[in-house]
């Protein structure tokens, strides 16, 4: 159980990361939405500021996929998409959203 | 002068052994089995944080807990030199970077013990140590495994071992 909904398994890569101020500390509660031709799933971060999203689907390429993050009294810096290692595709896409406070 | 209580006996043999330079026979392998060589055993993230991580954390908060601060110092180090080799040695655990999952669960919180032991200050201790407790479970929680609760030692699994400073 613990591959399939890391992993993706059969619904494609899953997408995991942080949201974090721009010095780097983890943002708690923050809202984490990844978007598709209209379509969108959406989370929360733990104390960490760690998000988990599952996969859109076998088919799906996760470049289209769009994360966002969102939190009141801060606004979006920027996302950094972390280098996908080959080979390594049942491996979450790793995603990491800034924030900066307003 | 008292007596040593060990038999000598198994050490004598080996002595002899060792100085004459003679191997003891091989013994013959049982019927029906075949003689491989030994796998070298790979230690899961379960043994290492068992084995590693869970004693050096129970450490630091009885040393902290005994206002010992050169070995809650030590204490730090060592889980933090515990930490390094891990993510070394499994980089990833199901899939997540186990370097991405120490810093942000545990890096903040044991710069905190490190200022509080610095400071010797028992309140800062206690609250960091919470934080860097926290820190763990939040991580085991991240990884699925949030039935392995952490929690600050009531008590010591070391009975071999003073946490008080020497006098």
């Amino acid at each position: 159980m613990l591959d399939q909904d890391i992993n993706g398994g059969a619904d494609g890569p899953p997408f995991f990361g942080f949201v974090r101020e721009v010095g780097g500390v983890g943002i708690n509660d923050a809202k984490v939405t990844g978007e598709l031709n209209g379509g969108a799933l959406v989370t929360a971060t733990d104390i960490l500021g760690l998000y988990k999203l599952p996969g859109f689907g076998k088919s799906v390429n996760p470049d289209n996929v769009n994360i966002s993050c969102a939190k009141n009294g801060y606004k979006q810096a920027n996302v950094v998409r972390r280098p996908h290692t080959a080979g390594d595709m049942k491996d979450p896409i790793e995603i990491d959203c800034y924030m900066q406070k307003q | 002068m008292t007596k040593c209580p060990l038999p000598l006996a198994p050490f004598a043999l080996l002595f002899t052994v060792a100085a004459t330079g003679t191997a003891l026979p091989q013994m013959a392998p049982p019927p029906g089995s075949t003689l491989e060589t030994p796998a070298p055993y790979a230690m899961t993230m379960g043994d290492m944080m068992n084995t590693l991580i869970q004693p050096r954390h129970a450490k630091l908060g009885l040393a902290g807990q005994a206002r010992n601060w050169p070995l809650a110092e030590y204490a730090l180090v060592e889980i933090r030199q515990a930490f390094a080799g891990i993510v070394k040695a499994q980089p990833r655990f199901h899939g997540l970077p186990v370097a991405e999952l120490v810093d942000a669960a545990v890096s903040q919180p044991m710069n905190a013990v490190d200022a509080a032991i610095k400071a010797q200050d028992p309140q800062k201790f206690a609250a960091a140590y919470a934080q860097l407790t926290a820190g763990c479970n939040a991580c085991h929680t991240a990884v699925e495994h949030p039935f392995v609760q952490i929690k600050v030692p009531d008590a010591s699994a070391f009975p071999d071992q003073d946490f008080n400073p020497r006098r």
